[in-house]
Parts: C-alpha cells; sequence; structure tokens
C-alpha cells in the first residue's frame, strides 16, 4: 500500500517538465524548417502579372507564408513522432497512465506551438528585411498595415492553425503505432492520394477552415477539430496502455 | 557604417547557416554535443535575432505609404466626379491628377492627330483659353504608389506638317509587393492573387490615362486616327 497519492495535474506537470527537457531537438527542427522556408521566400513566394493599358507588371509577392506552411508542416511532424515507443517507454518512470501522458503530451504541444507561432510572426518579418536590405525600400509597395490587432489576429490564427495541424499529427501518429499493417495502410491511403491525385477531394476540408473569416468561428472549428483528434487518439491508443 | 549595414543582411544569414550546417552534420543526440548542451542558448539567440530584425523592420517601413484595400476599393464617388470633370475639361478639380504637360507653337490652322496605338483616352477641344497648343496627360486622382510607375507619354509635334504624334510608352515593370501573411488574409477575405485587391476593384478604369488636347478656336483638327 502506498501513502503517496499523486494527482493528475502533479504528475502531468513532472512528465511535462521532463518532456520539455528531453525534446528541445524539435526546436532544431524548428529553426531547420524556418530558415529553410527563409531561403526559398528569398526568391519571392509567388508572382504573377497584370496589364492595365499599357503597363506589363510583374509582380513578386514577399510575405512569410513559406515560413508559416513550413511550420505547419513543423507542427504535423512533431506531433507525429511525439508518442512514439521510445518515448512512450520513457513515460514508464513516472507514475503515469494513459491519460497523464496523453494531457502531458498536450501541454507540450501548446507550449511549443507557442515558440513555432512567435518565430512565424518574427521570421516573416526577418524575410521582408532582408528583401529591403538587399533591393533597397524604395522599389517596394507595401501592401496592408500591421496594426496591433491585426498583429494579435496574427499570432492566434497561426497559433490555432500549428494546433490543428498538431493535433492531426497526433492522431495519425497513434494510428500508425497500432500495427506495421496499419502503420503501411496510412502511408498509403493517406500520403499515396496526396502524391498521386490532384488532391481536389481536400478542398471542401481546405475551405472548411481557409475560408472561415470570421476569428471565433475559426477558433471553434480548430477547438473541435482537435479535441476531436485528440479524443480519437486517446481511445486508439487505449489498447497500447500495458507495459 | 552604410557598408556595414549592407553586410549585415548576409551576416545574419551566414550566422543562421552556420548553424543549420552545424546542427546537420554533427551528430545532434550526443549529450556532449555542443548544440545538444547550448540548445537552449541557441533557440534564445534564433529568437533574439528574429525578434531584434522584426523591431528594424518596423522602423524601416513606418514611413513608407501603405496601400490598404478599403482605400483604395471605394472609388465610386471619386469615379463620377472624375468623368464629370473631364467631361467639361476642367483639370483643375481635385479629382484630376495632371500627370504631364507639352505645349507646342504653331501658326498652323489646321492639324491632325496621330495615335496609332489607341493607349490614350483622347479628348479635344477647341478654347479661346489657348493661344498654342496644349496637351496635357492627366488621369484620375487616386493615391496608389502604382502611379508612381506610370510612364509619361511620348508625344511630339512635327511643325512642318501639323502632326501631334502620340506613342505609347510601353513598359514592362516589375514591383515587389510586400504583402501580409496568410493567417491575416484569410481573416481580410482577401486572396494574394486578386488583382482587386493590389490595383484597386476598377483598377483600368483608375489608372487610365487621359489625353486632352487643347487648341486654339480658330485651328482645326482634321484628323483623329485612333
Amino acid at each position: 500500500m502506498s501513502l503517496s497519492h499523486p494527482d493528475l495535474w502533479s504528475v502531468v506537470n513532472k512528465q511535462f517538465k521532463y518532456k520539455w527537457m528531453s525534446y528541445k531537438s524539435v526546436f532544431q527542427g524548428l529553426m531547420i524548417a524556418q530558415i529553410i522556408a527563409m531561403v526559398f521566400s528569398l526568391f519571392g513566394v509567388a508572382s504573377s502579372s497584370m496589364g492595365f493599358g499599357f503597363i506589363d507588371l510583374n509582380i513578386q509577392y514577399i510575405t512569410g507564408d513559406f515560413v508559416f506552411f513550413f511550420t505547419c508542416l513543423w507542427a504535423f511532424f512533431i506531433s507525429v513522432a511525439l508518442d512514439r515507443n521510445e518515448n512512450r517507454l520513457a513515460d514508464q518512470i513516472f507514475v503515469t497512465n494513459s491519460w497523464s501522458r496523453h494531457l502531458a503530451n498536450v501541454v507540450f504541444i501548446v507550449i511549443a506551438n507557442m515558440i513555432g507561432t512567435i518565430t512565424v510572426v518574427t521570421a516573416s518579418f526577418f524575410v521582408k528585411m532582408i528583401h529591403i536590405w538587399i533591393f533597397g525600400i524604395d522599389g517596394f509597395i507595401f501592401f496592408g498595415e500591421y496594426t496591433l490587432p491585426g498583429m494579435l489576429i496574427f499570432f492566434i490564427i497561426t497559433f490555432f492553425y500549428l494546433i490543428l495541424f498538431s493535433s492531426l499529427g497526433y492522431l495519425i501518429g497513434s494510428i500508425m503505432r497500432q500495427g506495421k499493417l496499419i502503420k503501411f495502410g496510412v502511408v498509403l491511403f493517406v500520403g499515396g492520394p496526396l502524391i498521386f491525385t490532384d488532391n481536389s477531394y481536400l478542398i471542401p476540408l481546405f475551405q472548411f477552415f481557409g475560408d472561415e473569416s470570421s476569428v471565433i468561428w475559426f477558433i471553434l472549428k480548430i477547438l473541435l477539430t482537435s479535441m476531436l483528434a485528440i479524443g480519437l487518439t486517446t481511445l486508439v491508443s487505449r489498447r497500447l496502455e500495458v507495459q | 557604417m552604410f557598408d556595414l549595414m549592407a553586410l549585415l543582411p548576409i551576416l545574419l544569414f551566414l550566422i543562421l547557416v552556420i548553424i543549420v550546417v552545424s546542427i546537420v552534420s554533427k551528430g545532434t543526440y550526443s549529450p556532449n554535443n555542443f548544440f545538444i548542451r547550448r540548445r537552449n542558448v541557441i533557440l534564445t539567440g534564433y529568437i533574439a535575432v528574429l525578434s531584434l530584425v522584426s523591431i528594424v523592420y518596423f522602423i524601416t517601413v513606418h514611413t513608407q505609404a501603405v496601400v490598404e484595400n478599403n482605400e483604395i476599393g471605394n472609388l465610386d464617388e471619386v469615379i463620377t466626379d472624375f468623368e464629370e470633370a473631364y467631361q467639361h475639361h476642367n483639370l483643375d478639380h481635385e479629382s484630376v491628377k495632371v500627370m504631364n504637360e507639352w505645349t507646342f507653337s504653331s501658326d498652323l490652322e489646321e492639324i491632325s492627330i496621330e495615335d496609332p496605338f489607341s493607349a490614350y483616352q483622347l479628348h479635344v477641344e477647341n478654347t479661346d483659353q489657348v493661344s498654342d497648343i496644349k496637351v496635357t496627360q492627366f488621369m484620375m486622382n487616386v493615391d496608389h504608389p502604382i502611379i508612381n510607375l506610370i510612364p509619361n507619354a511620348n508625344v511630339s509635334f512635327q511643325e512642318m506638317s501639323g502632326h501631334i504624334l502620340i506613342e505609347e510608352p510601353r513598359s514592362h515593370v516589375e514591383i515587389k509587393v510586400i504583402y501580409e501573411e496568410f493567417p491575416i488574409r484569410q481573416i481580410k477575405d482577401i486572396s494574394m492573387f486578386h488583382r482587386d485587391h493590389l490595383v484597386g476593384k476598377r483598377g483600368e478604369e483608375s489608372y487610365r490615362q487621359h489625353i486632352l488636347i487643347q487648341v486654339p478656336e480658330d485651328v482645326e483638327v482634321n484628323e483623329v486616327s485612333y
């Protein structure tokens, strides 16, 4: 009989601190992903041409979009790997159960994504500043002003997108760990169509999140989807609980 | 000092590249690895560099004119005023922006105008307010950085034949647009590639160039070729 009664939150707190100390490599991944994105952004994120009257305009767009999308990929892949077998075994040094492990993982994802969000926003300005340094400020047209509410929206929307990608990655990672056959199935049925089809079936999914112009509705959609994904992850990984 | 500032972006990038190459090339999982031991410092340094450059960005661009979508989209009133102004050849109206002016002296009683490329909307006026031939290039008075890219017309007058030749100064212009990121565009419900957001809802109409040719009352303008 044990005299100690560890409550859930103290266990989650300990596990989170352990994960925070030992999973710092995810931030090396973040830096690498963002620096690669910044290098790509040096050539412009997109370009388009238009003509009106006698002027042919070739427009090169400079934004931090690559940094944003690369960071979303980072959020996805770190979450896929977060609950892998080695990490789950390492959690056994604590008094733990599936519930506390998932909660600690979620806290880690949230904190990591906060850092990811800060770096997305600042790296976006870094990209623009590099362009201005190289080409001089006179050759640019500045579209849209970064006001304080605008910056707040930038932070919030970016953060929730990272949460969305993380929760989906967390779910897919847990499904893939159900067995080699299932892992093969996930790669085949999720990865295959992504590579070999025109991905038109994903348009409604992208529109569901990407066309939402209300911040409240957007956050609600992300929260519901993420909670659903993490709930499913908890259900899926129940059969792996006993070590 | 200037040279140092010019080298700053290259130096910053070099530092970042060195960090990446070092992380990738060395065994990162060894506890004695520099990048493992110093990873907190590296991450803090990374965020500090990005934050510092972000501050420099805001300091640098805060004096720059910014194009706001709502600013260039609400043009209906200006367009109405402008149409009324140019129909009455009233170029002093606030809705009119004069781009360039030419004055040609001529004793001829008959002149002709050639605009082989039909690049401009031409207006001809016989008026007693001018004693010479006066050519004015004008457009709607909209406040947009694209206006700075619009070239002047190439207008020449051949005194012998009385030909006013308006040539097309077709130009290919490359511009770089510093744009908001996807998360902001989503909430503002704007697409990066939708030209309306860049040049205004009635872009072509807004930037269309007009040429008003004013000649003395006794001069006959006998040919206008479009």
